[in-house]
């Protein structure tokens, strides 16, 4: 509730041309719009662009934006919009595995404490059981549950309704399970 | 398995995410430009083609850095000067050329002379940092004179660290003199070119990937200087100690990151 109102209060002054105050708001969503381009682009370089571009967007709609509403599921809709038309090829997917594969590769030259290397395997056990998820079932694990975005803002990055983010990350979680049942047996 | 949800919340905090760029930064100073442009005011690229927005200048607030990619270079024959304009520095001591040449890997003559660290110290008057993971270089050269000399550190390719486009090198690390804070600067960047402000344990950075550049720090006479990578690789640029230290690998930039958090002062000299 205190976030929703410092929002509203920081929108409010956006839309009354107050550019430090949008800057606040941008500061404040910047890393989950960027993080939810990226995992739609499959490119560091381009999910830049494009939150960026998603945030000058929001901030020339900000005239039609309602007061009052939730911010994050408006911009996420406009990021999602964004990230979907310039994503340059098909074949791009999350990048999660790659990243572990080299925090592993880091890990292993330069061994830890044996508790940060537990942890480094426990991590990549869940990456190496996400990434053996079909396409659809990743995206809504990942979104949902690591990004911990609501079934509403699944939907607006996805492009499907909430009941079938629902569906879908139940079935994610569920097969994430048996995955990972079976990498410990 | 009750706590699968409460794991996949923790990836969050995981550093497997790419470095969040400098959006707010970035979104204002476009907001800003804008508005003076809406107003009327002259402005450097009014009169050019529109080129998405991270290729265009963003502010990056206390870190005095200009990146100028050779391909950015190549488009926009005069980008450069348009900068150095913006910067107020047409008159200094900045060397300029019309056009970048393709980063080249180095080689010897680049680098300097080949000399021990013990003398590169007392040549240049400063000991240089090392990256405390990866023990002493394979080789240290310096280059230069004076409050301009440089020390380069050469590391040889190893796991984690893997050989750079035809060098025998993994890592290089350069140092000189100087700061790269103080001011509010801009920085241009180019198709293909990534360009993202860090911090490391506290100081001032910049890491590039993906096309040639260069950048501009202050010696210390106060001085521009123009900074040239050696290779085309993942470049990290960070201020620290009173040095402008450059590291370069064929790495992804969190590795090298991590390598540059390792940074500490050389214990001999």
């Amino acid at each position: 509730v205190v976030r929703l109102a410092e929002d509203a209060d920081l929108i409010g002054r956006a839309q009354r041309g107050d550019d430090d105050a949008y800057g606040m708001l941008v500061e404040r969503y910047q890393t989950i719009a960027f993080r939810t381009a990226w995992l739609v682009c499959g490119d560091a370089a381009e999910a830049e662009d494009v939150a960026q571009e998603a945030f000058l967007k929001a901030h020339a709609a900000l005239g039609r934006f309602r007061s009052g509403a939730p911010w994050r599921p408006w911009l996420l809709r406009i990021v999602a919009n964004e990230a979907r038309n310039r994503r340059r090829s098909a074949g791009r997917r999350m990048h999660l595995a790659g990243r572990v594969a080299e925090l592993a590769e880091a890990d292993a030259a330069a061994p830890g404490p044996e508790a940060a290397v537990l942890a480094g395997e426990q991590r990549s056990e869940l990456v190496r059981a996400l990434d053996r998820l079909d396409a659809e079932q990743r995206s809504v694990v990942v979104l949902r549950y690591v990004l911990d975005l609501s079934e509403a803002e699944c939907a607006a990055v996805l492009g499907c309704r909430p009941g079938t983010v629902k569906s879908r990350a139940s079935r994610g979680l569920a097969r994430l399970r048996v995955e990972l049942e079976g990498d410990d047996g | 398995m009750p706590d699968l949800e409460a794991r996949l919340r923790a990836l969050a905090d995981e550093p497997i995410w790419p470095e969040t760029p400098d959006l707010a930064g970035a979104v204002t100073a476009a907001l800003a430009e804008r508005r003076a442009a809406a107003a009327g005011a002259p402005t450097r690229r009014s009169s050019r083609r529109r080129v998405p927005l991270r290729r265009r200048a963003v502010a990056l607030a206390a870190v005095l850095l200009v990146a100028i990619p050779t391909a950015g270079a190549a488009a926009f024959p005069s980008a450069r000067d348009d900068v150095l304009e913006w910067l107020g520095l047409r008159h200094t001591e900045v060397r300029r050329t019309p056009t970048l040449p393709p980063a080249q890997p180095p080689g010897s003559a680049d680098l300097g002379e080949r000399t021990t660290l013990e003398d590169a110290v007392r040549r240049t008057g400063f000991r240089p940092l090392l990256p405390a993971r990866l023990g002493d270089p394979d080789a240290v050269h310096v280059a230069g004179r004076g409050a301009a000399s440089r020390i380069t550190l050469v590391y040889a390719p190893r796991p984690g660290l893997p050989t750079v486009r035809g060098v025998r090198a993994g890592l290089l690390v350069t140092q000189v003199r100087g700061r790269i804070d103080g001011q509010l600067l801009r920085k241009i960047a180019a198709p293909g070119t990534g360009v993202t402000q860090v911090r490391i344990d506290g100081h001032p950075g910049v890491v590039f990937t993906g096309a040639d550049h260069v950048y501009l720090y202050l010696d210390p006479a106060g001085q521009f200087v123009e900074g040239r990578p050696f290779l085309a690789g993942t470049t990290l640029v960070l201020e620290r100690d009173g040095s402008v230290v450059r590291l370069e690998a064929a790495v992804d930039p969190q590795d090298l990151r991590r390598i540059a958090e390792t940074l500490q002062l050389s214990p001999r000299g």
